[in-house]
Parts: C-alpha cells; structure tokens; sequence
C-alpha cells in the first residue's frame, strides 16, 4: 500500500530546465539502445513461423509496463527513456505483420490470441504500471 | 557485430522520424504506426532473409513504430492496433 503521507514530488519544478543534450540526440541514442535490446531478444529467442510469438508479446508488454511506471517521474530525461528507449523497445509493425502472416498462413486462433493478448496485456501493463510508478 | 550496429543505427534513425512525427502531428504516432507497419509488410513480403532485411524490419520500422508509446490509453491502443494490421495486410498484398 502506498504511503499517503508521501512528500510532494517535485518532478514538475524540473521538468522545464533546459536538458543537457538536444531532445534528437537523446531520442536517437535511446532508441539505438531499445533496438538493439530488442533485436538480442529476438536472436536469443527467435520464433519459428507458425509459432506464437512471445518474444514480441513480452518485448510489448514490458515496455507498456516501463512505459506506465515512467510517465510523470523521469521529467527531463523523456526524450531518452520513454521516446527513445521504451519507443524502440517495443514495436507495432513486428506485432501486426505476425499477427497478419500467422492469419494468413491458416493460423487463425493463433492470430487472435496473440492480437487479443498484446492488446489486453498491454493496457494491464500500462495500468500497473501507472500504480507503481504513483 | 556489423549487424547489432547498423541495426542500432537504423533504430536510432526510426525513432528520431517517429519524434519528429509526434511533435509535428496531432496523430503522428499513429502515422508512425501506420507507414511503419505497411513498409514492413512490404519488407517481409519481397526482401529475402539477410542483413538488409533485419536491418529494414527489426531496425528502421521496429524503431519507427511503438507499442508503449500508445499502451497508456486503451482506445488509442486498439485504434492503433486495428490501423496497423489493415496497414500491414496492405503492404504484404503489395509485395505479392
């Protein structure tokens, strides 16, 4: 249970000092670095075709929660963690083009569900997320 | 190694194009996730496994596009979602 005697945070005092580096700069070094997490999750977890696949599902649901837990509390540094870090992380083409070829493929079920689980477990994440990061 | 860097290269690439599409537009990163989602489609449907085709798809389009970006909002997540798989569906029939 939180405490509901928590000092006032003062994120938003400092939320409007200039950063130290250009937003581009901290949102291109960010996003270079959630890629390329990203793309080592899916050389040491590659899925075959025809398989459901986690690797995006749970790259997905982890940069929702991040994402839910960030929002609000990293003030200057959003550029670097939440566009740049959480953005490259997490991925919509690799999620819709799976979701379409298992589809198309005869894969039905498998479709769905990795559609209905990325959806639903990505707005859960978010949630517990916020709660957390409250 | 040549592979994990140009691929960073191309993330950090996407992500600064999605950026400037969100600052720019009201809806940018559902353009993101719409353009992105149809060029992968395209990319899977026509470039054969290799190096360009990990760079192209996990790099530019994986760093282009977001998931978290637009989780923290239900509606928005769907709608994203929704857009993303007509986008991709588009641009695997292209590649045909």
């Amino acid at each position: 249970m939180a405490c509901i005697y928590a000092p006032p945070r003062v994120e938003h005092a400092t939320t409007t000092s200039s950063p130290r580096w250009p937003p581009i700069v901290a949102v291109a070094l960010g996003g270079a670095v959630g890629t390329s997490v990203r793309y080592a999750a899916a050389t040491a977890a590659p899925v075959a075709i025809g398989r459901f696949p986690w690797t995006t599902l749970a790259l997905n649901v982890v940069g929702a929660l991040l994402a839910g837990v960030a929002v609000g509390r990293v003030g200057r540094w959003a550029p670097l963690v939440v566009t740049g870090f959480l953005g490259g992380l997490t991925t919509m083409s690799a999620l819709a083009v799976e979701a379409d070829v298992l589809f198309r493929d005869g894969h039905h079920g498998l479709a769905l569900a990795y559609v209905a689980a990325s959806t639903a477990g990505g707005v859960a994440a978010a949630l517990l997320g916020l709660r957390a990061g409250r | 190694m040549t592979r994990l860097a140009l691929v960073a290269l191309a993330g950090g690439l996407g992500s600064v194009l999605r950026w400037a599409l969100a600052e720019r537009l009201r809806h940018g990163l559902l353009v993101a996730n719409l353009v992105g989602s149809l060029v992968l489609g395209v990319v899977v449907g026509s470039v054969d496994p290799g190096t360009a085709r990990t760079v192209l798809a996990v790099g530019l389009c994986g760093g282009f596009t977001t998931f978290s970006g637009v989780a923290l909002d239900r509606r928005r997540l769907v709608v994203n979602v929704a857009v993303s798989l007509a986008a991709a569906a588009l641009g695997l029939a292209l590649a045909r």
